[in-house]
């Protein structure tokens, strides 16, 4: 596994009103930049009203022109349902959709789960949510050591693990071939922080209070090859999310880092777009 | 331009000028830096409150705020309020005077944590909606900064007893929200939703077509947020042109011009 280099791309000049930006500002359509959201979910939660369903979603995705959306099925409460969920409209959507399984200790063995996602549905990456899946951080980790098993897995499948809780810091340290993605990390610098020396440990850039501020301070944490853009559609919009990245001053190499190449890199998705 | 474009005049709501504590290394806060930010983005006129009055004194805020948008027709200014019996704010019977001296048409109310009030306290602020109503001034909630919205008993009190008085309000984020505001949205026609912590997917497609275009009104949360986060959002939402005119900035214009000072 490849990871990131540690380069640094805060830019500034006359690179930073780049060309990506210039075409979101026409409300053009962004499709040849190759964006990849790393974040998105398919259902609806409690938490708020959601007025789109997926059919919207992937229609408001192809308007703003997102090349791949990495869909979980966290707000599924039988695992295997939300993955069969997840995997059938990936299948519908083979253009758009990269499927990412999601995992509970609760409901029967994760790496039997796991291997089914990779197999039958293609998943090409895992989702682990504390909060959705009843699960609570730090104990549901301690309390299943299965997990070990299911970086493990990850690793040798090549399988990003995007996570919100479950995760421990001692889990990126020990598993150093796994690659793990922090979700809603931009909002969460103490933790990327501690853990910015780990070239597995990866940030998404989701998060309602982001700003290019806040990726500013991200890029100066783990640089620019460890972020990948994230939009947490559909509770958020997507072009919404996408401008933090545009007007951060950042070159525009960077910028497409951020917002494609370090997802495709890790998705292992070379020379598929 | 391209026909999703348009012209749009974006007016913004919701942005700050001045200083504050925690600005982006090389942010330019000056009105000159914000007008250049606002071409940058496309953005036509803003309504401006001083930053420094979230958390600092209030007095000195409104006062560099009323200077500021004096130079600039494009910056509407707008005062943070405070409590007239503690010296703070003109008193309703003696403020129509400095409010229009200084062309103030929108008065902003922050709320919540270390917030000037931690809630919507409408004991507290009777005399001042009186005064307002008379002049159908504009009240922006500012909420940003609130873990949750005011509570619904106090936002229909609030809009069913001063029904002159446009409510805008500005949450953190999406979350939570919706079920109060379709409720006010049925019940009441001068409840607004200022956009920049409304960004859930579809939001500006839904509310638009259940509530009309007139519900929903631009605003960046500048400098905390950019500007572009919602003009993106406006620009590439899936609505015709006539609607997204008024979220832009229409609706906003015409309440800022209904304003008898």
């Amino acid at each position: 596994m490849r990871h990131g280099s540690g380069d640094r791309g805060v830019g500034s000049g006359p690179e930073r009103r780049a060309s990506l930006r210039d075409a979101a500002l026409r409300a053009e359509s962004l499709e040849r930049f190759g964006i990849i959201d790393f974040h998105v979910h398919l259902g609806t939660w409690a938490l708020s009203y959601l007025p789109v369903r997926a059919g919207d979603m992937l229609e408001a995705a192809r308007h703003v022109g997102i090349r791949r959306l990495c869909i979980n099925g966290i707000f599924g409460p039988c695992i295997r349902e939300a993955n069969d969920e997840v995997a059938a409209f990936a299948a519908r959507h083979a253009d758009l959709v990269v499927p990412f399984a999601v995992l509970n200790p609760y409901q029967g063995s994760m790496t039997e789960e796991l291997v089914r996602c990779i197999r039958e549905h293609r998943c090409r990456g895992l989702k682990v949510h504390d909060f959705h899946q009843g699960m609570h951080s730090p104990s549901i980790r301690e309390a299943f050591p299965e997990w070990d098993e299911v970086w493990e897995m990850c690793a040798r499948a090549g399988l990003p693990v995007l996570f919100h809780g479950v995760v421990t810091d001692e889990d990126v340290r020990r598993h150093r071939d796994t690659v793990f993605v922090m979700a809603h990390g931009i909002g969460n610098p103490e933790r990327v922080r501690r853990l910015a020396d780990r070239p597995n440990l990866y940030a998404d850039t989701s998060w309602s209070q982001a700003s290019p501020r806040s990726l500013l301070d991200l890029v100066r944490l783990v640089g620019p090859d460890r972020i990948v853009w994230g939009s947490d559609a559909p509770l958020a919009d997507f072009a919404q999310r996408l401008a933090i990245v545009l007007d951060s001053g950042l070159d525009e190499l960077t910028q497409l880092k951020i917002v494609a190449g370090n997802a495709r890199r890790i998705l292992r998705l070379e020379g598929r777009d | 331009m391209d026909s999703r474009c348009g012209t749009l005049r974006f007016l913004d709501a919701n942005c700050g000028v001045g200083p504050f504590f925690d600005p982006h290394p090389g942010l330019d806060w000056s009105v000159e830096g914000l007008l250049a930010r606002m071409d940058e983005a496309g953005i036509a006129e803003s309504c401006v409150h001083a930053s420094s009055g979230v958390l600092g004194d209030l007095v000195s805020a409104n006062r560099h705020v009323a200077a500021i948008a004096r130079k600039s027709d494009r910056l509407h200014p707008v005062w943070h309020i405070g409590s007239h019996h503690v010296g703070e704010f003109p008193a309703p019977a003696a403020a129509a005077e400095p409010l229009a001296e200084a062309g103030v048409r929108m008065l902003r109310l922050c709320g919540g944590r270390q917030s000037r009030y931690a809630d919507l306290e409408l004991p507290l602020l009777e005399d001042l909606l009186g005064f307002m109503n008379d002049r159908r001034m504009i009240l922006y909630l500012d909420w940003t900064r609130a873990a949750a919205a005011p509570a619904a008993a106090a936002l229909q009190s609030l809009l069913r007893g001063w029904p002159s008085v446009p409510v805008i309000i500005g949450v953190a984020k999406t979350e939570q929200h919706d079920r109060l505001f379709y409720a006010l949205w049925e019940r009441f026609g001068h409840f607004y939703v200022e956009l920049s912590g409304y960004q859930g997917l579809g939001v500006i497609e839904e509310v638009t077509r259940r509530f009309g275009g007139d519900r929903l009104v631009f605003g960046t949360r500048y400098p905390q947020f950019c500007h572009l986060q919602t003009v993106l959002q406006v620009r590439y939402s899936h609505v015709d042109e006539r609607t997204r005119e008024l979220v832009a900035g229409g609706t906003l214009r015409r309440l800022l011009d209904e304003v008898t000072l």
